[in-house]
């Protein structure tokens, strides 16, 4: 076996300072301790939406954890709390209520209160169990985060395992012959070089804007939101493990309830009302209005140069899945990790399969403009007249025929995440061979064995409030 | 949603795709009609005789144990493939099924075995290979902790394909699917809309259904013959075009494994079972006469023939549609693949896994068809990359075999595979295809495609370290292997015999 060690990436520079940069870098630093890693700051972009991210969903916990970002030191320093999952208001018809929960979902024969929307409704709260025979297992949760305590925990992070922090901010990028980039040019006249360019400065991706041009792939046939209103402070916080979404006749309303305060936004299409009736819709006193632009580049890793976050993938915060998109690339990115020759069948391949990610994550979001039923509004009205990706519509089909959730490769949302989804949606799953052969003795049991487990983990769960406290104690 | 509900099905043609099929759907769907027609005069291929592991899903969702496969249709275990001569004349390796070691730190574990220049041979971490090699096995109940080597035996069956379909005809007549016996003289079909509206038998009767499964094998009696589906016909990658197949009497301990020489132009197999052994050569008959054929087939037995050599004919490929109209093919009436890889009774398994998911509550049902259609090209095209694979790679002399190394596929997927491979010691899996990368690592080292490189992050291990972990899962798989039984007594304990 004449298998050589390949010379590993020597110097990587990151582009952009909010939390898709710094947590890219110390990612790559981690992997490659060797490696010296410079980030290098960027203008802070409010559209970069990535980097504002209140809300992480449970897949990011294990990636944290991976990298070595505690979930104490996030509570300690960035202001972290937990949530059960997110309440769906309005979203088929005005007065609806939904609760789209982390964790498993119930069987699906059996249409049941999953157990973490059964603590959730009750104000509850346990952290999940790893013995299956808990009802504590079928639970799951994902972090709340101050975006700027965050990134200056981040930073300290970084700092701490040898990342450089450039002193001087982001001027230029310099192409090369080959197609890729040579250097970047520093605010202070500066040049620094690289083997491979992270670029996480948000949507103006100022890393890939040196490279040829690029097609994107534009999704503003798919996804409705084009503006988003941000409030300049954020409102009262509220101690819930509940997030909430709601949708109004000009767009949808989200909240994440921090123990920080809480952090809303509006979500508009300019095609539906104008600025000042956004602002009452949403309910805020005043908005900064950002416009975005939903699509991807068509190769997230061209050259060489990443883009990540916003840089390279924008899309509506729905469910705030942007900065969980982020942390299931960065994991990619460390499993297919090049020397320094950057091999094109490997870049390929992460192309292949970090483009799988996104478009399931537009995916994941299109659904809920296709609920079978909708409220009065013309925001609503516009979303539903938008076109149906091929992927979602086998989706949907699949689910209401035959009670079945397609394959699809990469899906940065469990099945369970679909299964809610669907239910918070009103759309029922169609029969399946179990629920066809279920005998109405068979079903009784297993709804009462599921309410049974349910009611079990309300008992055993604390008040939210009293948990919280508990929690942030033993973080300290 | 409008059209004609879907409430009968009649399968055509007995066999092991037909009673498979009745089998499962008898099974899974109560509320459909099965009906199935088959000849006593027409015989089975059986091509199948070899199976990988989801063979065990397949026999668990009917309720079929282990104790029974063993009794009813003389199964032995089978835990993976070894090809003899496939390289060069003399040169033979193991496909297993199974990983091999562990990853480290999420780094795949090969990548730190390429590291240590694969001093240690790369099967000592793979419990399939240790006990395949040894003759040990068992099915451990209940099953063994994740962290157990023993966590990663996978096994298949090898068996008797008529037995295997005769166990299934009595699953599916148990459960209520109906068995018509009949020669069939003529399929029709409606003029306006080209759906099969029935089948004539030699008798007169005539047998409709909702929807028709064409398990008529090679001749693809509805699809190809009566719907006029066409045939993609792949035989410029895979020339192979016949099959000679010979039972021996059995002259040691069944093996675990199936063996596949490669032979001047093509393959022989040789399927252990508990009567007795099944052999047969795969050959191209632009490469060598019939005659000469039988006579490599009849001197590489290794016990007395039980009967004279029959001959197959076939043609690689698929039918452009699996499924047309009410009309689906499975298993051979579909298309063929040789049987290198074990893949014949999957590809059936395949489809009925298929339709009992996308089984339309009506028809026509136009996207499910697309869909349906979709996947299973998919799924011959994947296959076909792993076969071609195996030839392309070869340092033989014969003409045959020269051919071969010339030979890869239409599109680029295979040779970028291989590329990879090559240059970085990556493996790519796409969207869930059949064989993992544990399969392609087996069979791109084993065919002498060597990594030049391996994952950087597994640089980050120290040697020490390395080498302890290294020590570490070795010791394990052998010990754990060490303690099991040898095969014939595990299958006494399950069988009472």
């Amino acid at each position: 076996m004449p298998g050589s060690a390949r010379e590993p990436l020597g110097t990587i520079a990151v582009v952009g300072d909010g939390p898709t940069g710094l947590v890219a870098a110390i990612a790559l630093r981690r992997a490659l301790p060797r490696c010296a890693v410079t980030v290098i700051p960027t203008p802070a972009d409010p559209a970069a939406l990535a980097d504002w991210t209140a809300a992480l969903t449970p897949r990011s916990n294990a990636f944290l954890r991976q990298m070595g970002i505690e979930e104490g030191m996030l509570a300690a320093r960035a202001g972290a709390s937990l949530r059960l999952g997110t309440e769906l208001a309005g979203w088929t018809s005005g007065q609806s209520r939904a609760v789209h929960p982390f964790g498993a979902a119930p069987p699906p024969e059996i249409a049941a209160t999953s157990v973490s929307a059964a603590l959730a409704l009750a104000d509850r709260f346990a952290l999940p169990s790893d013995d299956p025979a808990s009802p504590l297992s079928d639970i799951d949760y994902g972090l709340r985060l101050n975006p700027q305590a965050y990134t200056r925990a981040l930073g300290a992070l970084a700092a701490h395992l040898g990342v450089t922090r450039s002193p001087s901010g982001f001027a230029a990028a310099t192409g090369d012959t080959s197609g890729g980039i040579a250097g970047l040019r520093l605010a202070s006249g500066e040049d620094v070089t690289a083997d491979l360019f992270v670029d996480c400065s948000g949507p103006a991706s100022l890393v890939a804007q040196g490279l040829p041009s690029e097609p994107h792939i534009d999704w503003s046939r798919i996804l409705p939101v084009d503006r988003l209103l941000i409030p300049p402070t954020t409102g009262a916080p509220k101690l819930t493990a509940l997030d909430r979404i709601t949708a109004t006749p000009l767009g949808w309303r989200g909240e994440v309830f921090g123990r920080d305060g809480t952090h809303a936004l509006f979500a508009a299409s300019i095609e539906v009302g104008s600025p000042e009736a956004w602002v009452e819709a949403a309910g805020f006193a005043e908005a900064a209005v950002i416009p975005l632009a939903p699509g991807r580049r068509d190769r997230l890793w061209q050259a060489n140069v990443i883009c990540l976050g916003d840089a390279g993938v924008r899309f509506e915060p729905l469910h705030w899945l942007n900065a969980a998109l982020v942390h299931a690339q960065v994991a990619l990115l460390i499993e297919l990790l090049p020397g320094r020759d950057l091999h094109p069948l490997e870049r390929n391949e992460f192309n292949r399969r970090a483009a799988a990610m996104a478009d399931r994550a537009r995916d994941f979001v299109a659904l809920h403009y296709h609920a079978p039923t909708r409220p009065e509004g013309a925001f609503q009205d516009y979303a539903a007249g938008l076109a149906l990706p091929d992927t979602l519509r086998l989706t949907i089909d699949e689910f209401t025929r035959r009670g079945r959730l397609p394959f699809f490769e990469e899906d940065v949302l469990p099945r369970d995440a679909w299964v809610f989804a669907m239910a918070s949606l009103g759309i029922a799953p169609g029969p399946t061979a179990r629920s066809v052969t279920l005998t109405p003795a068979a079903r009784t049991a297993l709804i009462r064995g599921h309410e049974a487990r349910a009611a079990a983990a309300v008992q055993s769960a604390l008040p939210y409030r009293d948990w919280l406290a508990a929690y942030l104690q033993s973080a300290r | 949603m409008s059209g004609q509900p879907l409430r009968t099905i009649l399968i055509v043609g007995g066999g092991t795709a037909g009673w498979m099929a009745a089998a499962a759907i008898a099974t899974v769907m109560p509320n459909i009609a099965v009906e199935l027609v088959e000849s006593d005069e027409i015989g089975i291929v059986g091509v199948g005789e070899a199976t990988i592991p989801q063979i065990n899903l397949f026999n668990a969702s009917l309720g079929i144990s282990d104790a029974d496969m063993l009794r009813e249709t003389q199964a032995t275990y089978k835990l993976g493939i070894e090809f003899a001569d496939w390289l060069e004349e003399g040169h033979s390796y193991l496909h297993p099924f199974g990983a091999f070691g562990v990853p480290i730190n999420g780094v795949d574990f090969w990548h730190f075995w390429i590291r240590t220049g694969g001093r240690v041979p790369l099967h000592e971490f793979n419990a399939n290979s240790v006990a395949a090699a040894t003759g040990r096995f068992a099915k451990i109940n209940p099953p063994p902790p994740p962290n157990s080597p023993l966590a990663k035996l996978f096994s298949a069956f090898h068996f008797d394909a008529s037995l295997y379909a005769r166990l299934l005809r009595r699953v599916a007549e148990a459960r209520g699917a109906t068995r018509h016996e009949g020669r069939i003289v003529e399929a029709t079909r409606d003029a306006e809309n080209g759906m099969l509206t029935g089948v004539t038998l030699a008798d007169g009767r005539v047998l409709t259904a909702d929807l028709y499964l064409d398990c008529s094998g090679f001749r693809s009696l509805l699809l190809g013959e009566t719907m006029g589906v066409g045939y993609r016909d792949w035989s410029r990658w895979l020339p192979c075009d016949r099959a000679l197949a010979v039972p021996t009497e059995r002259h040691e301990e069944p093996i675990l494994y199936t063996r596949a020489t490669a032979r001047a132009a093509g393959w022989t197999w040789r399927i252990p079972l508990q009567h007795r052994t099944g052999n047969g050569y795969v050959y191209s008959s632009a490469h060598v006469s019939d005659d000469e054929a039988a006579a490599t087939l009849l001197a590489a037995v290794d016990g007395k023939p039980l009967a004279e050599p029959r001959q197959l004919r076939f043609t690689a490929g698929h039918r452009e549609e699996f499924w047309h109209g009410n009309v689906i093919a499975l298993g051979l009436a579909g298309g063929f693949l040789e049987p290198l890889e074990s893949t014949s009774i999957h590809l059936i398994q395949l489809v009925i896994s298929r339709l009992l998911t996308l089984m339309p509550r009506s028809l026509p049902a136009t996207g499910t068809v697309a869909e349906f259609n979709r996947q299973s090209v998919k799924d011959y095209e994947g296959i076909r990359d792993f076969l071609l694979f195996h030839y392309w790679a070869n340092r033989r002399g014969e003409p045959f075999w020269r051919e071969r190394r010339a030979t890869l596929p239409p599109d680029q997927t295979l040779a970028d595979r291989i590329a990879l491979f090559r240059e970085t010691g990556r493996i790519t899996r796409e969207n869930n295809e059949l064989f993992a990368e544990a399969s392609w690592l087996a069979v791109m080292l084993g065919q002498g495609v060597e990594p030049a490189a391996y994952s950087p992050l597994a640089d980050l291990v120290p040697e020490q370290e390395l080498a302890d972990i290294m020590a570490m899962l070795r010791d394990t798989t052998a010990q754990a292997v060490a303690k099991l039984p040898f095969q014939a007594e595990f299958i006494r304990g399950l069988t009472g015999v």
